[in-house]
C-alpha cells in the first residue's frame, strides 16, 4: 500500500515528480500499531517522519507528571497525512506525543537522512518538500493557537430552555443541533441540560452557555443556524456572539 | 547597512555563497520603526520576510476580543534574527503581529516576490533558505507551546 500511487497522495510530497518519488520510496519501512500504543514521546530525538497510511494518529499536549489523556489531543492526522516534522527543526525533538487512535493504525517510516541524501542531489525536491513541511508546522501552529483559546481543562455546560414557549418557538431543533455539533466537534465532555422557561418567553428560544471561569451567557431567538454559530465562535473560539446576546 | 558581511551573519542565510548573497542583497530594503509601532498584524497578507537589523521586535499573540490576557508577547527578537517566516510558506498569512520593542528599530524587510523568484531560478539556493525558514517556524511553534503550556499550568492551578 506504500506504493509510489500512496506517496502521490501525502501532502508532504506534494509537486514531487515521479522519480523524485521513487527516490523517496527507497527508504521507507511499514509498522502497524494498535489502539493506544505511543508511536513516539515529546521529548525524543527526531531521527525520521512518519505517513499514516491507514487509521489515526492523535497527537497529543501530556502535561509534566500526568498520564495522557484523550482531552489534550491537539489535532489528529489520519491517511497521507504526516507527523515528525520536528526531525527538520533544532533539537530535534518531538514536540507532542503520538499514539494510534483506531484499532489498528498503519504507518510508513522514512529516515532524515535518506531524505537528506536525495535533497543534497536534487535541491529543487529539497525546496519543494522544505515548502510543504513549513507549510504543515504553519498549521499545526494554526491549530494549536485554536485550541488554546479555549482552557482543556474549562468545563462547558450548555442548558436550552424547553418551556412550552421555548418548544413553541423551535427550543427543539436547537437542541438537535446542539447534539449534532458536539458530536461532530470531539468535544463530547462538553455537558447539555435542558430546563424551563426562564421568563423571557418572547425572546425565546434561549440558551445560557456557562464556562468555567466566566459569567454564564444567555442567547435569545436561537435558531439551528445561530446555535452552529453560537458553538463554533463561543465554545470552540472563545468569542461571546455579542449580537445574540439576550436583551432584556 | 544590508551589507553581504550582515547578510552572511544571519542563519538563514548561512549556507550560501556570496553571489547568491548578492542576489538576496538585491531584494532588501531598510525600515525603520519608533517604540510601539506595528511593523505587520496577525492575519494580515504578508509582501516582506523580515531581520532585525537594530533594537528589539516583540511577536504577540493576538486573541479574540473576551479573552483576558495580561502579556500575549511569545518572543522578543534582537539583531539578526528574522522574522514572517508565514511570508515563505502557504497560506500566506502573518501568524503573529509585530512591534518595535526598543526606542527605535531598523529592519530589513527582504521582498517575498523577489525572494520567491530567486528560488525558482536557483533551487540549490531555495534550499538552503527554505531549510531555515523550516526552522524558524520550527522556533515560533516551540515558543508558542511553552506558552500554551504555561497558561494551561496556570489554569489547573486556578481551578484547583
Amino acid at each position: 500500500m506504500s506504493g509510489l500511487d500512496f506517496l502521490k497522495k501525502v501532502e508532504i510530497f506534494k509537486g514531487l515528480n515521479h522519480d523524485q518519488l521513487k527516490s523517496v520510496k527507497k527508504g521507507g519501512r511499514e509498522k502497524e500499531y494498535l489502539y493506544g500504543d505511543r508511536i513516539f514521546a515529546e521529548g525524543e530525538d527526531a531521527d525520521r517522519i512518519w505517513l499514516v497510511i491507514d487509521g489515526q494518529v492523535d497527537l497529543r499536549f501530556d502535561l509534566p507528571g500526568r498520564p495522557t489523556s484523550e482531552e489534550n489531543t491537539i489535532f489528529s492526522i489520519t491517511a497521507a497525512q504526516t507527523l515528525g516534522w520536528s526531525s527538520f527543526v533544532p533539537p530535534f525533538k518531538y514536540a507532542l506525543s503520538a499514539y494510534s487512535a483506531t484499532k489498528t493504525c498503519k504507518i510508513l517510516q522514512i529516515k532524515k537522512n535518506h531524505l537528506l541524501e536525495c535533497f543534497e542531489k536534487d535541491p529543487r525536491m529539497g525546496l519543494i518538500f522544505m515548502t510543504n513541511v513549513a507549510a504543515i508546522a504553519s498549521m499545526h501552529f494554526d491549530q494549536l493557537q485554536e485550541s488554546a483559546t479555549v482552557s482543556p481543562t474549562a468545563k462547558v455546560k450548555i442548558t436550552v430552555h424547553m418551556g412550552t414557549c421555548g418548544i413553541a418557538a423551535g427550543a427543539r431543533e436547537v437542541m438537535s443541533t446542539l447534539l449534532e455539533e458536539i458530536s461532530r466537534s470531539d468535544r463530547q465532555e462538553i455537558e447539555v441540560a435542558s430546563s424551563g422557561c426562564i421568563g423571557y418567553c418572547k425572546n425565546e428560544p434561549n440558551i445560557t452557555v456557562e464556562i468555567t471561569g466566566g459569567d454564564p451567557i444567555i442567547y435569545q431567538k436561537i435558531n439551528p443556524d445561530k446555535m452552529r454559530q453560537v458553538f463554533k465562535k463561543h465554545i470552540l473560539g472563545g468569542e461571546v456572539q455579542k449580537d445574540y446576546i439576550l436583551s432584556e | 547597512m544590508k551589507s553581504l558581511d550582515f547578510l552572511e551573519t544571519i542563519d538563514t542565510f548561512a549556507d550560501l555563497d556570496d553571489n547568491q548573497l548578492t542576489a538576496i542583497q538585491g531584494c532588501c530594503e531598510i525600515a525603520e520603526y519608533k517604540r510601539g509601532e506595528e511593523i505587520f498584524a496577525a492575519g494580515e497578507t504578508p509582501e516582506y520576510f523580515w531581520i532585525v537589523r537594530e533594537g528589539q521586535i516583540n511577536l504577540s499573540w493576538d486573541l479574540p476580543d473576551g479573552l483576558a490576557m495580561p502579556d500575549t508577547t511569545i518572543t522578543t527578537l534582537s539583531k539578526g534574527m528574522p522574522f514572517g517566516w508565514s511570508s515563505l510558506v502557504p497560506p500566506y498569512r502573518y501568524r503573529l503581529s509585530a512591534h518595535c520593542a526598543s526606542r527605535s528599530c531598523k529592519v530589513i524587510m527582504i521582498k517575498k516576490g523577489c525572494l520567491t523568484r530567486l528560488f525558482e531560478d536557483d533551487a540549490e539556493l531555495g534550499y538552503k533558505v527554505m531549510s531555515k525558514v523550516m526552522i524558524v517556524a520550527g522556533d515560533r511553534f516551540h515558543q508558542l507551546q511553552d506558552e500554551v503550556a504555561r497558561r494551561r499550568g496556570h489554569d489547573i492551578i486556578n481551578r484547583w
